[in-house]
């Protein structure tokens, strides 16, 4: 009973911080995938409507790698394990939203590194913090619906609550 | 012109980027969660309501992008 106890909630624990791992590089990559993505609109209407359906692809991806991981984090889980993964959706969309929230930390201070003291605004300050706080929440929601629906569904196969 | 040296370009492609990424994100999660919930009852009006409306909100910043073409 004592080694059962143990091992749940350190396998327990592990797949969580795998996941939330996976979640932050998929957050990270969505984020510098969306910036090339509208790179690419600046060149013409051509690359406008290119753009426009990489960024299309980039979020059905991420609706898709939202159920994916929530798949993945509750099958074979056992009985006892279950009541605990509630919330699968809501801990993957927040782990995206902390990836892309992470990347736009990371360009916010290349901003202000990339700009002479003199020139610093509030604008350059306040952009990559405010691009990665935006970004979160739209590569997060979409992430919290596939994953929300993959846990439902796999809730009513199994008959829980 | 370097991709990753020139920070502040690529925070206005960003910028830039939310005009189709927003209704995107939330056209995709509307279709989604109306066509792919777990029901009892199936497809009911409210799930093709749904879609529509998402399927609204994916086209709509295309539309918008084409009249008011920037590159005229």
């Amino acid at each position: 009973m004592r080694a059962r106890v143990a091992g749940d909630t350190g396998g327990f624990s592990l797949r969580r911080f795998n996941m939330l791992v996976l979640g932050v590089v998929l957050g990270t990559a969505l984020f510098w995938g969306s910036a090339y993505a509208g790179f690419l609109g600046f060149t013409s209407v051509e690359g406008a409507a290119f753009s426009a359906l990489l960024l299309l692809a980039l979020v059905v991806a991420d609706v898709a790698l939202g159920g994916f991981l929530a798949r993945v984090q509750l099958h074979g889980r056992a009985a006892s394990w279950r009541r605990e993964e509630k919330g699968v959706g809501l801990f993957i969309g927040g782990s995206i939203f902390v990836g892309a929230l992470i990347s736009g930390l990371f360009l916010g201070a290349m901003i202000v590194l990339d700009t002479p003291p003199s020139h610093r605004s509030f604008f350059a300050f306040a952009a990559g913090p405010g691009l990665g706080l935006v970004y979160g929440m739209i590569y997060g929601m979409p992430a919290l619906v596939g994953s929300t629906i993959m846990e439902l569904r796999l809730r009513a196969r199994r008959g829980d609550s | 012109m370097d991709f990753f040296a020139s920070w502040d370009v690529l925070g206005i492609s960003l910028v830039l980027s939310l005009r189709f990424l927003g209704p995107f994100a939330l056209g995709v999660s509307l279709i989604a969660w109306a066509a792919f919930r777990p029901s009892r009852t199936g497809l009911r009006l409210s799930s093709l309501l749904g879609i529509a409306l998402g399927l609204l909100m994916c086209i709509a910043p295309v539309v918008l992008f084409l009249v008011f073409d920037p590159f005229s």
